[in-house]
């Protein structure tokens, strides 16, 4: 039961993505009507091809044809065309391009706390083990939480500040225009199909560690590993979310510096 | 290998190079400049695309993957890279490594070739803080390189000892980079072992591989030290001393430094001690090394007046946790045994008012942090790199997943396997392809891509694996010093003086290179000299 809610979420957070990531590539196309055709013809490939490679790789598990699900999903994307018929999709973009990314950088900085948060209880238990003998497994899992937590949710906020590495042997003194070239094919490319596999594979994952209410190995644990196994589908969201802002500025790089 | 699949059709001759494809196309798609994680990951899920649509590849490769991101969430050994870019960053952002640096340039500038010595010395220091190549080498190249030009130093060698120097946080423990390398080679040895039938495989762990690094890393520090007072001896013109009139009393100079050496030293040493000497794990180390990087930068920025301002109780603090290590050496402290004796509980009770100084001190020292405006950036940066690296890994993770799924490992077998001269043919083999991917990738990539592929089939060969990290940490650093694509001297080109011309960069560090090249080599005939310490202090 709750593996088929974990692959409806699955699927739902496809359809609202998916549609959200095509927005800016709609955004090149001036014309309103031109862009949200462009925009129902992309998704209707992009699911395409995805529901191929998840039907291929069946252990990814192929979509729940539920009714219910394709409904909402249906209705998102005919949205979606029908607000970029009415507003052009750039103007839509930028609409919400800004409180997507402020959610990232929210998230991203939630974790700052975190990391001082972890650096303190690390160094109280080493000060109880090795002073006065105590261990408390609770503690010495809470840094566990909390060290998964900081990656976990700063992963987007390190794409929107641009600290995840990149070989610029050529990239560096590449102009602009080149520069948001590479970033808008990375993004679509090489690391949304990444997020999205992650997604599809973390579902069942996930689901199942929910249905047990996975805890801790140990008696006195914390009882939340499912909370924390959680933070995988979050992690792949907030990468795509941060995706999308990347993909909105290059696209405006090129826009501008075409005209 | 499968040439005819399931549910696929054949292009026989194709399929079976897939694996070796995807090496090529990654290398390509890498230069364009798109983050090297998502890069990683993307090529391979093309890569397995192409696999599936040809039936080559099982997509249940591909379903471990939330287990292994899980996995770098679990792992405690990994929550030690955090912690020590903690620690770096609030050493770098208190700006205590830079006056680390400038203090030893007066101490050491009154010598023909000081500077250049305190460079390295420095260089050294900030490896065991840091352990990223572009920040050291950023650091001192934008704080030593000015004052060695103005003092008339020769533009080569001051770039060069700057670049070397720089490099030297891969291979001096506690670095990061050897962290994750201590991890990666101890899963690969528990398979090579398993692969050859031991069932009761022996580990290493991140302590060996530290305890490993050490005397290389020192040895390396000796050879470039050696190396600048030679040329100071030798060729004195192109490192003259500091004026005697510029360095002011030299007393003051000795006062200045005593105040400001020691607590980072002791910080160092107590990290890289408890680690090596097997008292502490190196996470558990490297949070006391981030609280206490986190006490020097409030003694340093705390209002000095007062008993009971900043200042004082960061003193207190310390003062508080060098007792109680004192104290729990003499007295055994461990609460919840059976009937302690009275001294042992007025002990304990001392203990306990000792660790509420601590607090105060922390919390001083955050907010003197605050008041500066320098606690935000510092957590900022530390999540931003740990995000950086560990994106890195489940990135490495999908491309190894997936290479796997494409029979990559058996072709890395095979292609070790027939290179001539057995384990020696093999290893120089690998080493090479090493030095040549370090001109493109970062340590933390090769690390999480390269190694885990190669090194089980290099360990099959009976090859030690302490031995063997140590190998690959200096052949990589020498890889990032070697023009014309060295990491290092692209950083140090970014914030070098446009007055100093890229060939002084690349003549400066010529005998940087002949040094690691001559280091690797004794590395090589004495495996002796990266086994020992782990031996004498683990068996």
């Amino acid at each position: 039961m709750l593996t088929a809610i974990g692959d409806m979420l699955n699927w739902a957070a496809t359809g609202l993505l998916l549609p959200l990531l095509m927005l800016p590539l709609a955004a090149f196309i001036r014309n309103k009507r031109v862009a949200a055709l462009f925009f129902l013809a992309a998704i209707a490939i992009v699911f395409g091809g995805a529901s191929l490679f998840a039907i291929l790789a069946a252990d990814l598990r192929p979509p729940i044809l539920s009714i219910g699900l394709i409904a909402t999903c249906l209705a998102g994307v005919l949205g979606g065309a029908a607000l970029i018929g009415a507003n052009g999709a750039e103007a839509l973009t930028r609409k919400i391009a800004p409180p997507i990314e402020s959610i990232v950088r929210r998230v991203g900085r939630a974790s700052l706390y975190l990391i001082i948060a972890m650096a303190l209880a690390q160094f109280a238990a080493v000060i109880l083990r090795y002073v006065f003998g105590l261990n408390f497994i609770a503690v010495q899992e809470s840094i566990t939480y909390l060290h998964g937590a900081v990656f976990l949710l700063a992963g987007g906020y390190a794409l929107l500040t641009d600290d995840h590495v990149r070989v610029d042997i050529f990239y560096r003194d590449a102009p602009p225009r080149r520069k948001a070239m590479v970033d808008l094919a990375g993004t679509y490319l090489l690391m949304v199909p990444f997020c999205l596999v992650t997604l599809w594979a973390a579902g069942p994952y996930v689901a199942n560690s929910w249905a047990v209410r996975e805890g801790s190995m140990e008696q006195s644990g914390i009882k939340g590993v499912y909370l924390l196994k959680t933070l995988i589908p979050i992690y792949a969201t907030l990468l795509l979310l941060a995706g999308f802002a990347l993909a909105t500025r290059a696209v405006e790089t090129l826009r501008t510096r075409s005209a | 290998m499968e040439m005819f699949g399931a549910n696929g059709f054949c292009l026989c001759g194709v399929t079976p190079w897939l694996d070796v494809a995807m090496i090529v196309v990654l290398c390509l798609l890498i230069l364009a400049g798109y983050p090297v994680a998502f890069s990683l990951a993307g090529t391979a899920l093309l890569f397995a695309g192409i696999g599936l649509a040809f039936g080559v590849f099982d997509p249940g490769f591909i379903r471990p993957l939330p287990q292994r991101i899980f996995g770098a969430v679990s792992n405690t050994t990994l929550i030690a890279v955090p912690m020590f870019v903690l620690m770096g960053v609030i050493l770098e952002k208190a700006r205590i490594a830079e006056e680390l640096l400038e203090e030893m340039a007066k101490l050491f500038g009154s010598l023909r070739g000081g500077l250049g010595l305190s460079v390295t010395i420095v260089g050294a220091l900030l490896a065991a803080s840091t352990g990223i190549v572009g920040a050291t080498v950023v650091t001192m190249g934008l704080l030593s390189l000015p004052t060695m030009l103005k003092r008339g130093y020769d533009p080569a060698f001051a770039c060069g000892s700057i670049a070397a120097a720089g490099t030297l946080g891969q291979i001096i423990p506690p670095s990061i980079v050897l962290i994750l390398l201590g991890d990666v080679i101890s899963n690969a040895y528990q398979k090579a072992q398993l692969e050859m039938g031991v069932f009761a495989p022996k580990a290493i762990s991140v302590g060996d591989l530290f305890a490993g690094a050490l005397l290389p890393g020192l040895m390396l520090v000796g050879l470039y030290l050696a190396y600048q007072i030679l040329v100071a001896v030798f060729d004195g013109k192109k490192t003259p001393a500091i004026p005697a009139e510029e360095r002011g009393a030299p007393k003051e100079m000795i006062a200045v430094a005593l105040k400001v050496l020691p607590a980072p030293l002791l910080l160092i040493i107590a990290v890289l001690g408890s680690i090596l000497t097997g008292i502490a794990t190196p996470t558990e180390a490297a949070s006391v090394g981030a609280i206490g990087a986190l006490l020097i930068a409030g003694a340093r920025l705390s209002p000095s007046t007062g008993l009971f301002s900043g200042r004082m109780v960061v003193y207190f603090a310390a003062a508080a946790i060098v007792a109680l290590l004192i104290l729990t050496s003499f007295v055994d402290l461990r609460v919840g045994r059976v009937a302690p004796s009275a001294a042992d509980q007025a002990a304990m009770a001392l203990a306990a008012f000792l660790c509420a100084l601590i607090p105060l001190g922390v919390i001083a020292s955050g907010q003197s942090l605050v008041r500066e405006k320098s606690l935000r950036p510092i957590a900022d940066q530390t999540a931003r790199i740990t995000a950086m690296v560990f994106t890195i890994l489940i990135g490495a993770a999908m491309f190894s997943l997936v290479f796997r799924g494409l029979g990559g490992e058996e072709t890395i077998h095979r292609a070790l396997a027939a290179l001539p001269g057995g384990a020696i043919g093999a290893i120089i083999g690998v080493m090479f392809v090493m030095f040549i991917l370090g001109f493109f990738l970062d340590f933390i990539e090769i690390t999480l891509v390269v190694v885990p592929l190669v090194a089980p089939a290099l360990l099959k060969m009976g090859l030690d694996p302490i031995w063997l990290g140590v190998m690959m940490a200096v052949n990589l650093q020498t890889s990032f010093l070697t023009p014309p694509f060295g990491f290092a001297l692209f950083y140090l080109r970014g914030v070098a003086p446009p007055s100093v011309k890229t060939g002084d960069i690349y003549r400066g560090v010529a005998p940087f290179i002949a040094i690691q090249i001559l280091a690797l080599i004794i590395l090589a005939a004495n495996p002796g000299m990266a086994t020992w310490l782990p031996h004498l202090l683990y068996d």
